[in-house]
């Protein structure tokens, strides 16, 4: 016993090294998979209050970046409002469109809830989006997250006031997306390079030539039809390099989905997997 | 100024330049040209590094375990930031005594800075600190084994811009040494 004391006073400092880096390591692995919530985000009212303030503080130095990028929007939508057939989602904050799936007529319902971005990270592997928007303006987890440009993650963590959003940019992110052709394949990002995706599973016999562009195919968590990127490089037969058509260095505003149809099909489809 | 009134200033400097200034760095610049991925400095592990020499490991282990913890909660890496900034607390004690002739009992509350050490042992403590740091911390972060190239490049670019920036740091507002032998 008192030998066990002694060699535990000698080697104090490496016990509690290996205590304290057993704590770090268990909340790094529990927290690993990033569908479990975890208590360490941003969402949290001390860092959303912080990064709120920050970019109370910091906001003026990208306004002309940000008056640049609404004028185009708004340019561009004004001139597809003269266009009668054409589904924009962001003409209006909420409307609604006819899909025609297998024949029948269903009417989706979306809500656009536009949120401000207060902090963005582009450099991890696991890359999240602080929104100034949380549970009281109907925000709820799984809802996608869009830009005016193109498709920017979904909602991984809500709180009162705040929520956080998994960026696109994580590895394991996967959007169904569709080719001009109506293929479906897998767009996943690889880790490095912030301006590129990667499409994968696209048949040999469909050939996509460069700056074709790719959609979602509304088979996920985004709705249909929004544009995700232009095809950049063929890697080998099947996958593709996408140049994203969304800017993640400069994001400032998103638009949050709320789309009631696809929360109801997600709850059935969540309760026919058995875990 | 005591050295926890120092400690307090240190940690409170260093963490809002960290959050409100190099957390954003990377996403104003292209990074992107020439395959080099994006990636920001880390500097916050300079409150280890600034802290008296005689500190005790524990003492650094705890103050590095909380440094990481408040990086963690601001940056959504659970528990990455924190575990490498123990591990930095760990090595920090047995990397001082490598460059200081004296035993840390004699030289008490003497803070490691640029003008102490001179330019040769302060850039090798510095960079192999932050080398070990952020090693640790992207291979956490990154954590697969087809990518060590990556993860080494990664690394790499991290620490040159993060050494760079503490050298700076120091030529700006560390304490000249006045007396002359």
């Amino acid at each position: 016993m008192r030998n066990l004391i002694l060699l535990i006073k000698q080697f104090h400092s490496f016990f509690i090294f290996l205590l304290l880096e057993l704590v770090c390591l268990i909340i790094v692995f529990k927290n690993n998979n990033y569908q479990q919530s975890s208590y360490i985000n941003s969402s949290r009212n001390v860092s959303g209050t912080f990064y709120s303030q920050k970019a109370k503080l910091t906001g003026f130095i990208n306004l002309t970046e940000v008056n640049d990028s609404l004028m185009k929007e708004n340019a561009a939508l004004r001139k597809e409002l003269g266009i009668t057939m054409d589904v924009n989602p962001l003409k209006d904050s909420t409307f609604s469109k006819q899909i025609h799936v297998d024949s029948s007529l269903q009417t989706a319902h979306y809500t656009y809830i536009p949120a401000k971005v207060l902090n963005n990270t582009i450099d991890q592997t696991i890359n999240y989006i602080t929104l100034n928007v949380g549970s009281k303006q109907g925000i709820k987890k799984n809802m996608a997250v869009i830009s005016a440009n193109g498709i920017v993650g979904r909602i991984s963590h809500v709180s009162e006031n705040y929520s956080v959003a998994l960026s696109f940019l994580s590895d394991r992110f996967n959007v169904s997306s569709m080719v001009s052709d109506g293929t479906v394949g897998k767009l996943s990002w690889d880790g490095k390079d912030p301006d590129y995706g990667i499409l994968s599973g696209i048949p040999q016999s469909v050939k996509l030539k460069p700056r074709d562009s790719v959609f979602t195919s509304g088979f996920g968590n985004f709705p249909e039809k929004i544009l995700v990127g232009k095809a950049a490089q063929v890697l080998n037969g099947t996958s593709y390099k996408i140049f994203l058509s969304t800017n993640f260095r400069k994001l400032h505003f998103v638009y949050v989905i709320a789309e009631e149809i696809d929360l109801e099909r997600k709850k059935i489809e969540d309760s026919t997997q058995v875990n | 100024m005591s050295a926890p009134v120092k400690f307090v200033v240190n940690f409170v400097v260093i963490m809002l330049i960290q959050l409100f200034l190099l957390n954003d760095i990377v996403i104003k610049s292209s990074v992107s040209l020439l395959g080099i991925p994006a990636f920001i400095p880390l500097i916050y592990p300079l409150i280890l590094l600034l802290m008296p020499v005689n500190t005790p490991s524990w003492a650094t282990m705890a103050i590095g375990f909380f440094t990481g913890l408040v990086m963690d909660f601001y940056c959504n890496t659970p528990g990455m930031h924190a575990a490498a900034s123990v591990l930095l607390g760990f090595i920090r004690p047995s990397l001082l005594s490598l460059f200081f002739q004296q035993t840390t009992k004699e030289l008490k509350s003497v803070v490691p800075s640029l003008f102490k050490m001179g330019i040769t042992s302060f850039l090798i403590y510095i960079s192999a600190s932050i080398l070990a740091h952020h090693l640790f911390f992207y291979i956490l972060q990154i954590w697969s084994l087809k990518n060590i190239p990556f993860i080494l490049f990664k690394t790499l670019l991290s620490s040159v811009l993060s050494v760079i920036l503490i050298l700076l740091s120091q030529l700006l507002f560390a304490q000249r040494d006045t007396r002359r032998g």
